[in-house]
């Protein structure tokens, strides 16, 4: 009995599919559209976001070490500020090399080598800190710490980069969460539409007895459908997008190459469909509701 | 005894304020065949739709088959119209889908297998003399067909008591003839009918029970009459 009842909700789900072929085409494709703009639109702004994260990684914090400092004592002191939280990494410059570059850049600047001078540099580390943000703290630390002479960040500027970032996510999710909004606004208006126009076939399903489970179900179904179909054309949309872009990126701005690299797009187009299908059952069910209420 | 349609003091008025029915008292043995009559909004329709729940009377007392229909829950009321047919002037047929499946849509709801629905379908289509027609779509019958395809849906679940609201409201006097003769061969089978009609000249050559309906008050109550020679008020 079980059986045949389920046999029979799947043969309708897809009989309904093709008999109402205008209005499932009009759902899938709502459902397309809007979720791809939708799509589009997070991704983008995961990529921008990419784009600050890679630009923050960049600040570092410069610390240099007393004159005369041992070179073992300066591998010590690398090894302490590894061990410092916050910190992800941290190189260090000898005196030697740095000395060395400064010879080189001079000779570039002014054509000369230096010569008969004594090295006056000092051995320096060059940290970075986990995340932007946590920058300052790394620094105040290295202020701190003993065998540490001098410390330098480039603060403003970096706060400026960490304002514009948070901003930008602000902003981002501020727009996704209205385009959500509109998303689910669009899909289940689309799906009321096929409901009201077969609101005689619920009428005589209730007149003959069908209980209001077993209206929903088929209907229910075939919303789920209708959004499964429409989040997999927009995921096609998304990827053909992405890929183009990313395309257009390495050609023109090559040192971009990254931004589209790392971004997690399977979990993206799973909780793309899963975020259509969601809406198209839900969307059925509470278009249903009206008519199921009589 | 125990009634098949049994209403107290039955009343009810549309939220425009209209008084649809106003204290209807009316008791229908089980077996029984009858037709309401009266003219247009004098309440006939309206008192079918309390019988299968499709509206809720304000005050009264109204059971079908033992059954306490105002006050059952919303959940249960799909259970109330399993044990009824009901039939309509619009036939009201699905018309994407064959005579068979028509009927057969019926039986699914209550989830029958699928031997007993074959086998119940083909039997309720030659009760209604639809047996060649069954994998017809609506479209390709006449009128008289349809509302037989109807009339095997509302039997399909055998049940004690079927309601017609003008089943012939839309067919020519033979075809009209022909359902009624339908409605009473069901009825010599035991099941009771109750059929709301302004076919006159129907009613009279019938001689079955009439109820005459007025302004939502039953104004005529007659055993075995015609439309308007026994029932209609001084």
């Amino acid at each position: 009995m079980i059986l045949s009842r389920l046999e029979f909700i799947l043969r309708e789900t897809l009989s309904n599919l093709t008999r109402h072929g205008v209005m499932t085409a009009a759902a899938i494709g709502t459902a397309a559209v809007t979720l791809s703009v939708l799509g589009g639109f997070l991704l983008s702004a995961a990529m921008l976001g990419n784009l600050t994260n890679d630009q923050l990684r960049r600040f570092e914090v410069a610390a240099y070490t007393a004159k005369d400092t041992s070179r073992q004592r300066s591998l010590e002191l690398k090894k302490q500020i590894l061990a410092m939280p916050g910190v992800s990494s941290c190189r260090l410059i000898t005196k030697e090399e740095a000395w060395r570059t400064d010879q080189r850049k001079y000779n570039e600047l002014v054509g000369q080598v230096i010569k008969d001078l004594k090295n006056p540099m000092t051995d320096e580390f060059q940290i970075r800190a986990v995340s932007a943000e946590r920058t300052s703290e790394v620094a105040a630390k290295l202020r701190r710490m003993e065998g540490i002479e001098q410390v330098s960040e480039a603060k403003v500027e970096m706060e400026r980069v960490v304002a514009i970032a948070r901003a930008l996510k602000v902003i981002g999710i501020s727009v996704a969460m209205i385009l959500m909004l509109a998303t689910a606004y669009i899909i289940s208006s689309s799906i009321r539409l096929t409901v009201f126009a077969r609101r005689r076939e619920i009428q005589i399903m209730q007149l003959v007895g069908a209980t209001n489970g077993f209206i929903r179900t088929p209907f229910m179904l075939e919303g789920l459908l209708h959004g499964l179909g429409g989040a997999g054309l927009a995921c096609l949309m998304v990827a053909y997008g992405i890929g183009s872009l990313s395309q257009f990126l390495s050609r023109t701005l090559p040192f971009l190459n990254s931004v589209s690299a790392d971004l997690p797009l399977t979990g993206f187009y799973l909780s793309l469909l899963g975020l259509g299908a969601g809406i198209g059952a839900l969307g059925s069910a509470l278009s249903l509701r009206k008519f199921l209420r009589a | 005894m125990d009634w098949m349609i049994d209403a107290e003091e039955v009343s009810l008025t549309y939220p425009k304020g209209v008084q649809a029915l106003d204290r209807v008292t009316l008791k229908v043995a089980p077996g029984e065949f009858a037709f309401i009559v009266g003219p247009t909004g004098s309440g006939k329709s309206t008192f079918l739709k309390l019988l299968y729940r499709e509206e809720v009377p304000d005050t009264g007392r109204l059971k079908v088959d033992g059954i306490d229909v105002p006050a059952l829950r919303r959940g249960h009321v799909p259970f109330l119209r399993r044990r009824l047919g009901v039939v309509f002037q619009d036939f009201r047929l699905l018309p994407q889908r064959t005579v068979e499946e028509n009927v057969a849509f019926a039986l699914h709801v209550t989830g029958a297998t699928r031997r007993r629905l074959r086998t119940r379908v083909q039997e309720v289509l030659q009760e209604v003399g639809l047996a060649d027609r069954s994998r017809a779509y609506p479209h390709e019958l006449s009128g008289g067909e349809q509302q037989r395809v109807s009339l095997a849906r509302a039997l399909v679940h055998q049940p004690p008591l079927l309601l017609a609201d003008e089943p012939t409201g839309n067919l020519d006097p033979t075809t009209s003839w022909e359902i009624v003769q339908l409605l009473s061969a069901i009825n010599e089978q035991g099941t009771t009918v109750v059929m709301a009609t302004h076919a006159q000249d129907m009613v009279d050559r019938m001689h079955r029970r009439v109820i005459f309906f007025e302004n939502g008050q039953i104004v005529g109550d007659v055993k075995e009459g015609g439309y308007l020679r026994d029932t209609q008020p001084a």
